[in-house]
């Protein structure tokens, strides 16, 4: 295997921080929990041989962001243990932006039915496409589809939000730097 | 003139990521899958930014929504319940947070094992784990650098898992799945797809039909009962069948036979349905069929004959 660059290493490095900031929006946490990460892999991939530096990057980066939210308000540990071995989100989702919940909320609302009954399925029940496919008598690739049509909607109403909550923090730095200038 | 069209180039590197998000989030990755989902993300940047996105999306949309009802009065009910007959989930978790593992390289590792009546094996695997099959008992063994995948199709096994906390260890049996990071258990598959799953190490938390239980060392449970009610046994060293040996109480005669085809050379069969509601209690040396046979037929009665190589108990 070749030698990875550092120019990969900080693509990594900047990939990991923007999946964490994407859940996290707190940039200094991100920022530890993204080099923290690289750190881990860069150590990890010298004795271990790993196929994707990205899905394990991904992967590592979800378990600090897991630890932290059991360190913010401490739970059973078998409450811990149920996320990690059924990939269910965490029960306790520190929602301190409920603009961006009430926004993803509002797209699982008006999706179709079927599209919305199929990605809950996967993401929360945890069933495989192949299972959602035989309950609902469709075949895999249109669960597929209809997942991807779901994880479309949902970033783009969460794109949305934040395009707005950017406008409205743009704004307020306008109206301060006008208060300083008065 | 007409060329042909790759398909990936229509789709927008947000299309792409969701593509791949729902092919790696499947319960086996499989090695290959992996290297051409790298090859794609680490090809263009803007596929590594769509992908930090869409499965960001992905994890919140799951923590949202299943907070939802609560934060807001809401109710998933409508949404995903009605008909969502969920497949038995049988989850098994422990978590130790530890540091990265140091171990040595795990390469890719794929095995069939497959036992016969009264063989046993035991199998060491490259990450430290090991798995003790009974007799008559299948499985397939997959390792990829993502996950460590067993799929028990017949029998029974016991697994002593190494800790890994970046390689989940799952087992399948029939639509049941069994995910740990570290512990041991024992899955023994029995007929009517029931299952019975034990602790040997660490806590367990067992959900299946919407249920769920805690189990901690020492304790049981039935899948594919009602209650899922968690009954105390001796935990002891391991399964007793690894000395051969069965503990009965109160257990249907049912399951003590298909303990004894884990052995038994010549397949035995229970005809009649009276007999598949006695219970019975007592020790059993399962690993001599014939010794228990005998004592079956002293103790309550049996009688024995054999049609076609099948040895068939009646009343």
């Amino acid at each position: 295997m070749t030698e990875r660059q550092d120019q990969d290493w900080a693509t990594l490095l900047a990939v990991v921080r923007r999946y964490v900031l994407n859940r996290l929006r707190q940039p200094d946490l991100a920022d530890d929990i993204a080099q923290n990460t690289v750190l881990r892999i860069i150590e990890y991939q010298q004795d271990n041989i790993v196929v994707s530096l990205y899905a394990l990057s991904f992967r590592i980066a979800d378990n600090q962001i897991r630890e932290y939210f059991r360190k913010l308000k401490p739970t059973d540990a078998l409450d811990a243990a149920d996320d990690f071995a059924c990939a269910q989100p965490l029960p306790d989702r520190v929602a301190e932006d409920r603009a961006e919940t009430q926004a993803v909320l509002a797209a699982l609302a008006s999706m179709p039915p079927l599209r919305r009954n199929v990605f809950m399925r996967r993401r929360l029940d945890g069933e495989s496409c192949q299972d959602i496919g035989r309950a609902l008598g469709l075949n895999v690739k249109a669960i597929e589809k209809h997942i991807t049509r779901a994880l479309l909607d949902l970033n783009a109403a969460r794109r949305r939000w934040h395009m707005s909550d950017e406008a409205q923090v743009s704004d307020t730095i306008k109206e301060e730097v006008g208060e300083a200038r008065r | 003139m007409i060329r042909a069209i790759d398909q990936q180039r229509l789709e927008t590197p947000e299309e792409q990521a969701a593509g791949w998000l729902i092919r790696m989030q499947g319960p086996i990755i499989e090695a290959h899958v992996e290297r051409q989902f790298e090859l794609w993300i680490s090809a263009d940047e803007r596929h590594a930014m769509a992908y930090a996105d869409i499965l960001a999306t992905y994890d919140i949309a799951g923590e949202i929504a299943a907070e939802g009802p609560r934060k807001s009065g809401q109710t998933l009910a409508p949404w995903y319940g009605l008909g969502a007959a969920v497949a038995a989930c049988l989850v098994l978790g422990l978590v130790v947070s530890r540091g990265l593992p140091a171990q040595s390289p795990v390469p890719q590792h794929t095995a069939t094992l497959t036992t016969g009546p009264g063989e046993t094996l035991d199998i060491p695997l490259p990450d430290g784990t090991r798995i003790a099959l009974s007799g008559a008992s299948a499985m397939r063994v997959s390792y990829t650098s993502g996950a460590r995948h067993v799929d028990l199709t017949r029998g029974e096994a016991y697994f002593d898992v190494a800790h890994d906390e970046h390689r989940p260890f799952v087992v399948t049996v029939h639509k049941t799945e069994v995910r740990v990071l570290g512990t041991a258990f024992n899955i023994d598959l029995l007929s009517g797809d029931q299952s019975e799953v034990s602790v040997y190490r660490g806590r367990v938390r067992v959900a299946a039909d919407g249920k769920k239980r805690d189990l901690t060392v020492g304790q049981k449970v039935m899948t594919g009962e009602s209650g899922l009610t968690p009954v105390s046994f001796e935990a002891g060293e391991g399964p007793d069948w690894r000395s051969g040996w069965f503990d009965a109480e109160e257990t249907s005669l049912t399951r003590l036979v298909d303990e004894l085809n884990r052995y038994a050379t010549r397949p035995i069969r229970l005809e009649g349905a009276a007999l598949s509601h006695i219970t019975i209690s007592g020790r059993f040396k399962i690993s001599d069929p014939e010794r228990v046979i005998r004592s079956l037929k002293t103790g309550y009665g049996l009688r024995s004959s054999v049609r076609n190589n099948v040895l068939v108990l009646t009343k």
